[in-house]
């Protein structure tokens, strides 16, 4: 199996869908992903979540990929590398058995709602302004 | 009459005086049925990238099996492929590191191009040329960004010889994470550094290598968190970085950048080409855990016929900004019994070693010692449990630090998976590498816990 690095970073609203899509595609390696919160302050509650090293290359070409740069005023600005194909990911979703009923717009706005890039995940999480949900201090 | 001094250990890399016991090796501390387990990252053939074992495990792939080598069968595994942690054993941070003309370095009035002028420093033909273009501006070739931490130190280097410019330094770049470096310049006609550094700026040398090379090398604290390169600077005879002098050459090769605590007696010099494809030799491997989501666990490891625990591990953590758990026995050693972990750091930094050993009751052994184990820092931990005679301890490269005789209540260790890297692959995630782990469900003598930490080092280069 081919594998592709990804730090992908979800919406807190799209991440339920975003982790069974991923299960669906990837059905051992897809599961348990985005299990890491993030949010602006680092207090809950999570606003995002992440996932970030390699996945399974098939599961990766399906899903958008972008690159972000900062200009001369310091402004981010993305060029997308590929938008990801929702048809796609739609159809192997409800071919699976059993199928996992999703509709092109569910699935669109999933990855409208996902972060993928190449970047280091604290690099990202610094661009996007969000830090690592940190539980309470365990007891030692 | 010749007297044995002693023999050279091949397994310790060490000599060994006349009298002193040969280390066997850490697979004799499972010899009489111990139970436990022993991950070795330094031993390609003990790991594989997927979960499977179907896969042989390589640099830059992650690892989904580690096979535990103590015989008992405890192995480490992940399925879900972004967690694994990455097998590796870059230290030098740049890219193409001989290979100046290559687009990773950006070149400001300057060009580069593999020559046949000279020889590199090893006597191949690496040796690259860069020429003075342009009138009377700066002249430097910087490599690509990438993140500094403010108080960090690092170490920059290049081997540099005279062409028909004798001279540069190394220098801030685009960001703000270097300090101002000061006027100062090495001579690379005679060898000589001159000027001031700025500060933050330390540890300047440049030595001859022979055939008119020399290296070049200079420490520098970050002043701030930012994005910062790594950057050549030509300067004239008198440290101005602006300067005429169009068609001048210099010859440079093998620039290393590298934050300067990462390992002791390691090369001073790494080969990068692309990312993953680099130099090892004499590099230590390690298992890269990205502070975000990788772990490796086993199933359950029935420990319940031992209330005595001994555990080895080579680390270096890269963050302290959150508590970050590397090693625990159960899913949450805070409600189960017969357990313990190692936090590394505790109470979001405030120790940045916790030892916690439990049998009915909690126990810590740890450290407060922020300016000497904070992050970024590599260890060699060892932790001593024995909970009929309360004893908990934590020993940081072969020094006890803390010993706790806090009551660890009754009962031996249980029976549960190992979690590495995370508590039950979900929270407090560590950040960094794991040379070495070593888990023995016994009491160990000093001989053994001594001679395992010195096996342990040779893993992991801390002390």
């Amino acid at each position: 199996m081919q594998e592709a690095y990804r730090n992908i970073i979800v919406e807190d609203a799209q991440v339920a869908l975003a982790r069974q899509i991923t299960e669906h595609l990837a059905p051992v390696g897809g599961k348990n992903m985005f299990t890491t919160g993030l949010s602006p302050t680092g207090a809950e509650p999570a606003t995002h979540w992440i996932s970030s090293g390699f996945i399974d290359a098939d599961y990766a070409a399906l899903i958008p990929l972008v690159e972000w740069t900062q200009n001369e005023e310091g402004q981010w600005e993305v060029a997308i590398i590929s938008p990801g194909y929702p048809e796609v990911i739609m159809n192997m979703c409800l071919m699976q058995e059993p199928p996992l009923e999703v509709t092109l717009t569910e699935v669109q706005a999933v990855l409208d709602a996902t972060d993928v890039t190449l970047e280091q995940p604290f690099a990202a999480m610094a661009r996007m302004g969000l830090q690592m949900v940190q539980e309470e201090p365990v007891d030692g | 009459m010749f007297k044995r001094l002693g023999m050279f250990d091949r397994s310790l890399g060490m000599f060994q005086p006349a009298g002193s016991i040969p280390y066997p090796g850490p697979q004799s501390l499972f010899a009489n049925g111990e139970q436990g387990a022993w991950y070795d990252p330094s031993d390609l053939s003990s790991m594989f990238q997927d979960a499977a074992g179907t896969t042989p495990a390589q640099l830059e792939q992650p690892v989904g099996l580690l096979l535990d080598k103590s015989g008992r069968g405890n192995h480490a595994s992940q399925t879900t492929l972004a967690a694994r942690p990455v097998l590796s054993a870059r230290y030098n941070l740049l890219t193409y590191t001989e290979q100046f003309d290559n687009a990773a370095w950006t070149k400001l009035n300057i060009s580069a191009a593999n020559t046949t002028v000279t020889t590199d420093p090893l006597g191949g033909t690496t040796a690259d040329v860069i020429t003075v273009t342009g009138g009377s501006t700066v002249h430097n070739i910087t490599a690509a960004t990438f993140t500094i931490s403010s108080g960090s130190v690092y170490t920059l280097k290049v081997y540099a010889k005279a062409g028909t410019h004798n001279y540069f330094r190394h220098g801030q770049v685009t960001g703000s994470a270097w300090p101002a470096p000061g006027t100062w310049w090495w001579d690379l006609s005679n060898g000589t550094f001159n000027g001031s550094l700025g500060s933050g700026w330390s540890n300047q040398s440049i030595t001859s290598v022979g055939n008119g090379w020399y290296l070049c090398q200079v420490t520098v604290t970050a002043s701030a968190t930012d994005s910062e390169g790594y950057g050549i600077s030509l300067t004239d005879s008198s440290g101005n970085i602006i300067f005429s002098a169009s068609g001048a050459t210099m010859y440079i090769w093998g620039a290393d950048l590298r934050v300067a605590n990462d390992g002791v007696v390691l090369p001073s010099y790494q080969r990068v080409a692309a990312a993953t494809g680099y130099d090892s030799t004499g590099f230590p491997t390690y298992l890269r855990f990205d502070g975000i989501d990788d772990c490796l666990f086993t199933s359950a490891i029935d420990f319940t016929a031992t209330d005595k625990m001994t555990v080895w591990a080579g680390l270096r953590k890269l963050n302290d900004s959150a508590t970050a758990i590397l090693y625990e026995l159960s899913a949450d050693t805070t409600v189960n019994n017969g357990v313990f972990r190692l936090t590394t750091p505790s109470f979001s930094g405030t120790f940045p070693y916790a030892f916690v050993n439990k049998g009915s009751v909690q126990a810590n052994a740890s450290t407060a010692d922020t300016s000497k184990y904070g992050a970024p820092v590599t260890n060699c931990v060892t932790c001593i449990g024995d909970i009929t005679n309360d004893v908990s301890i934590l020993r940081l490269n072969a020094v006890q630090i803390d010993s706790a005789t806090a009551d660890l209540g009754a009962g031996n260790y249980g029976n549960y998976p190992l979690y590495v890297g995370r508590r039950n692959n979900a929270t407090l995630q560590f950040s960094g590498r794991l040379y070495a782990l070593i888990i023995r469900g016994a009491q160990s003598t000093e001989t053994q816990i001594t001679q395992t930490e010195t096996w342990v080092n040779g893993k992991t280069k801390a002390y």
